[in-house]
């Protein structure tokens, strides 16, 4: 019985077994299936009976589907002690299994583990040049991007239609050093930008042409970068991160309507989106439409709370509704989440000063000025909430300071104000003069500050007459 | 979700006495007898090779079951002759095995693919005796390291893997027999031939990238067609006479549809960044889903018509039919939930307690809409479609409160916070200059302390830079409060009366003005 049993098990897998005709069927399905299976019928058969080994027809690729399928449900536990059996069955041969180990090992971030099995892979595979990419792809997220640019250029080569091969060579190459090649400067970025523009596969993957904006962008090539973005979303009407970052981009060259009309497109397509509520906010906010800005703060608020800049946009709105109290919350709750953004803490500064708050007001004022101290802007109003602390002496020394990193009108007309309070009207009619002097800026609300310097004028020429 | 969204399916009934672990490819609903009456059928076993078994279910109890000899891959039911009973055909290996009443019947091996020439020249060559076995072992060892060992015929295969004193009993056993090169199955499904008589043609995918369709009554191949890389999962739409589609969907993520007559599918209608990991087909809509948990919904020509954006990972997706009512939707299992969707809108939502391992729609004993539900722990419910459940109602995809229901959860302040804002309007020059005063005696003083103890103790500071310094800071909370006498008390967390001032004179001063104790 013993011997029978073995025989029955020769050629489980084979298409040319016959020899097991006199078996049970009831357990052997596939023996007695085969006596009708003519194809194979032919061969003669001479039996080694003097050693009834089992002898099974093996093919290492027959557990690939059941591999695939753990890996595909995310069964990662289940599917490496299958690959593992797999591995130990076939003498570590199945390249397809030393792959999607790799995978898994990737997917773990065990990346020196995902490299070993890759190269095992790329080694079983007959040094199949298509490993490279999974091979490069690792040495990328491992940092050593000039290996990754070699073998992702090898794998580029030996899958031509690949374009996944193409985005991720342009990666790599985007974070080589710059000075690269001895004569002459190579920029990298454009290096990337080259590679994917020479890509048949640019005109219609979303993924190529979206980095190809980003590298544009980067480039300062407007026109280029807007004109990706917008291939990406013919290509993808729905693909509402390019709708943001062709809308940021509209912002950024100041074409706010363009900008605007994406953002709100974006909206269209996902409500929730809290790139494009924050970005559409800040537009809002822009033009002083807090009330509404505000109300789409709340959908965002729902989706993603632990967002500084967005609790600081939301502390804005409500200090411009005069709601300090809360105003005050929002923004320690955006400078809890993101404690080392400087117009946090001047947001707080300036939320601080309102409230008559001096001396916390000097305080988030002075983190700004720590985190930013090339802001001459935060410097002067650090000034401003000296002055009203009565620190004269330092107040003077702020102001110096600020005019020192860059002379702004607004602050010489706060150091001429504050120097005719403190009753130097020589150097209050000094900075007056040089405040004249100097053009204003775009975006400044100039009347204002015109219609103070010739009240502040007059009254110092009469005072510096009399002296 | 509300009472009449719950209604939607009945309460679920466990089957007894059963624990089924295996993947869904390895599941059919069918009716083995003639009887008219369902039955769900699984192919067990399939990962550790032990106790493999075809086991049957009817109603909520086990019904029969019979062993398999190999591992199982897929399994389906199918109808090739209305006399007899229906039959359910295995896939394992690179065979179809036919069981009828759960006995075996027939097996069906899938045509040979090309041999490599290198390696058929080898065996001829051994086969009239020209060469040795050692000989025969080294080209194929070396024609291994050139082309991947997968790529070999299986009884290549074997001889490379055999230890070196089995080698003769392999080569004498198989070496006079015709060679042949079948590739494993790695799906099969089946479509009808004709609307008229529904007779099965079985589509069958191998890992050597092939799709062939087999007639089921004779087991002629009918069709064969090759794809870029192996087929995962074939779905069909229309039926063999008329006019037919297959869906494709093959392990580089990309999905193929291939007509009649096509013998090679180059360009996929689908190509997807993320990796595909399941897909179906329902009316004239491809549905699959991705790895970064989206649901996408394509026409048959791979056109995007929406896609669903899902908080968790999506396990698998399955067809919804209801005939009665001519509904059709797509049920996509979550980790412990399973959800309704159509192209739209979502339908309804399950909730479960277990985690769950498949599940699966159809008709089960005499009843339509039956879905069944397996648990990773082995367990199997059944709930029924509620015949009176509509889809009248509709929700969005990721159901969201309207802008002006939520309220900006902005922290409330204090009344410690009022107070000292109060106090700071008031003496806001006053804080002001003591802090200055307190921080220059403070910085002094330390300086005073570091140079006292550089000077005395030099074991302080660390002067060898191999062996640095180990400082550790234990944070706890900590709420400094200074009071209208100027006194500063240091109170802990949960401390409930502070009375011992650990400052007296205002020598530092800490508004603590975020906390909402």
């Amino acid at each position: 019985m013993e011997a029978s049993n073995e025989d029955e098990i020769i050629g489980v897998n084979s298409v040319e077994n016959e020899e097991s005709a006199d078996i049970n069927q009831e357990q052997k399905p596939e023996d007695s299936a085969d006596n009708l299976n003519s194809s194979s019928a032919s061969a003669s058969h001479d039996r080694v009976s003097s050693a009834p080994r089992r002898i099974e027809l093996l093919d290492c690729n027959s557990l690939n589907a059941l591999m695939y399928h753990y890996f595909s449900q995310e069964e990662y536990a289940e599917c490496k002690s299958l690959i593992g059996e797999v591995l130990s069955k076939y003498a570590g041969r199945n390249e397809f299994a030393l792959n999607l180990r790799g995978c898994i090992a990737r997917i773990e971030g065990e990346l020196d583990e995902a490299l070993d099995w890759f190269t095992q892979a790329y080694e079983q595979s007959g040094k199949n040049h298509r490993y490279f990419y999974e091979l490069g792809r690792v040495n990328f997220l491992l940092g050593r991007h000039s290996i990754a640019v070699e073998q992702l250029e090898k794998a580029a080569k030996a899958m031509k239609h690949n374009s996944k091969v193409i985005y991720w060579l342009a990666r790599a190459i985007y974070h080589l050093p710059p000075t690269k090649i001895k004569d002459k400067t190579i920029n990298p970025v454009q290096m990337a930008a080259e590679v994917l523009k020479t890509s048949p596969a640019l005109s219609s993957d979303v993924q190529l042409v979206g980095f190809l904006g980003k590298l544009l962008e980067e480039l300062n090539d407007f026109g280029g970068a807007v004109a990706a973005y917008k291939k990406g979303i013919e290509l993808q009407p729905d693909n509402t991160e390019m709708m943001i970052r062709l809308g940021l981009l509209y912002l950024r060259n100041s074409n706010v309507d363009d900008g605007f009309t994406m953002l709100g497109q974006c909206l269209a397509y996902d409500p929730t989106n809290t790139d494009a509520i924050l970005a559409i906010g800040s537009i809002m906010q822009k033009h002083g439409d807090h009330d509404v800005a505000l109300n789409k703060y709340r959908v965002a608020s729902d989706v993603c709370d632990y967002n500084g800049h967005l609790w600081n946009n939301i502390g804005v709105g409500l200090m411009a509704r005069e709601k300090m109290a809360a105003a005050h919350s929002a923004l320690k709750k955006a400078a809890f989440i993101n404690p080392l953004n400087y117009k946090i803490s001047y947001n707080l500064a300036v939320l601080h000063d309102k409230m008559q708050l001096y001396a916390s007001a000097l305080h988030y004022m002075k983190q700004t000025v720590d985190l930013a101290p090339k802001n001459a802007k935060a410097i002067g109003a650090l000034a401003v909430i000296l002055s009203k602390l009565k620190d004269a002496k330092n107040a003077r020394r702020s102001y110096q300071k600020s005019l020192e990193t860059k002379k702004t009108r607004a602050v010489l007309m706060n150091f001429a104000i504050f120097e005719y309070h403190q009753g130097r009207m020589q150097d209050a009619w000094g900075y007056l003069q040089e405040f004249k002097s100097l053009k204003a800026d775009r975006d400044e609300d100039g009347g204002n500050m015109n219609s103070t310097a010739e009240i502040l004028e007059k009254v110092l020429a009469s005072s510096l007459d009399k002296s | 979700m509300n009472e009449s969204m719950k209604a939607k399916w009945t309460a679920p009934v466990m089957i007894n006495n059963c624990e089924i672990h295996c993947p869904i490819t390895c599941v059919t609903l069918g009716d083995i007898s003639l009887d008219n009456d369902v039955k769900l059928i699984v192919a067990t076993g399939g990962h550790r090779g032990l106790n493999m078994k075809l086991k049957v279910f009817k109603g909520v109890s086990p019904h029969s079951e019979s062993s398999l000899a190999d591992v199982p891959t897929a399994i389906v039911h199918f109808v090739n002759d209305f006399s007899s009973m229906p039959s359910i055909a295995v896939a394992s290996g690179p065979a179809l095995l036919i069981y009828k009443n759960l006995k075996p019947y027939y097996k069906f091996t899938v045509p040979t693919s090309p041999i490599n020439p290198v390696e058929a020249q080898a065996w001829t060559a051994a086969q009239s005796d020209k060469i040795s076995i050692e000989e025969l072992y080294t080209v194929l060892n070396n024609l291994s390291s050139q082309i991947s060992i997968s790529n070999l015929s299986p009884l290549s295969q074997t001889l490379l893997l055999t230890p070196e004193k089995d080698r003769n009993a392999v080569v004498e056993r198989y070496l006079h027999k015709q060679m042949s090169n079948s590739a494993t199955i790695t799906c099969v499904s089946k479509m009808v031939r004709s609307s008229a008589d529904k007779i099965d043609v079985f589509l069958i995918g191998t890992e050597h990238s092939m799709v062939y369709l087999v007639d089921s009554q004779a087991y002629q191949i009918i069709g064969c067609c090759s794809v870029p890389s192996p087929p995962v999962t074939i779905c069909p739409y229309g039926n063999y006479d008329v006019d037919f589609r297959l869906i494709v969907l093959t392990r580089d993520s990309c999905v193929y549809s291939i007509k009649r007559d096509q013998t090679e599918a180059t360009k996929p209608i689908i190509n997807s960044a993320s990796m595909i990991t399941s897909i179906i087909r329902i009316n004239k809509m491809v549905v699959y889903t991705t790895a970064d948990n989206t649901i996408s919904f394509n026409t048959l020509k791979g056109k995007k018509i929406n896609t669903i954006k899902c908080e968790q990972k999506v396990k698998m997706l399955e067809v919804f039919e209801y005939t009665q009512k001519q509904y059709t939707a797509v049920l996509a299992m979550f980790e412990k939930e399973v959800h309704m969707y159509n192209e739209s809108y979502l339908l309804d939502v399950l909730k479960f307690d277990r985690q769950l391992a498949w599940i699966k729609y159809g008709g089960y004993g005499r009843e339509e809409g039956a879905l069944i539900i397996c648990f990773k722990d082995g367990s199997v419910n059944v709930r029924m479609w509620r015949r009176l459940a509509t889809f009248d109602e509709k929700m969005d995809f990721n159901p969201r409160p309207p802008a002006h229901s939520i309220k900006l959860a902005i922290p409330k302040k204090t009344k410690i916070f009022i107070d000292s804002t109060v106090r700071e309007k008031d003496n806001a020059a006053k804080i002001h200059s003591a802090y200055y005063k307190d921080l220059l005696l403070l910085r002094c003083r330390i300086a005073e302390v570091f140079s006292e103890l550089t000077q005395s103790a030099s074991t302080v500071v660390s002067t060898d830079s191999s062996l640095p310094m180990e400082l550790s800071a234990d944070v706890d909370f900590r709420l400094i409060v200074l009071t209208r006498d100027s006194c500063v008390y240091s109170i802990k967390r949960d401390q409930t009366e502070a009375t011992k001032p650990i400052i007296n004179s205002a020598s530092m001063i800490q508004l603590s003005m975020n906390s909402n104790q």
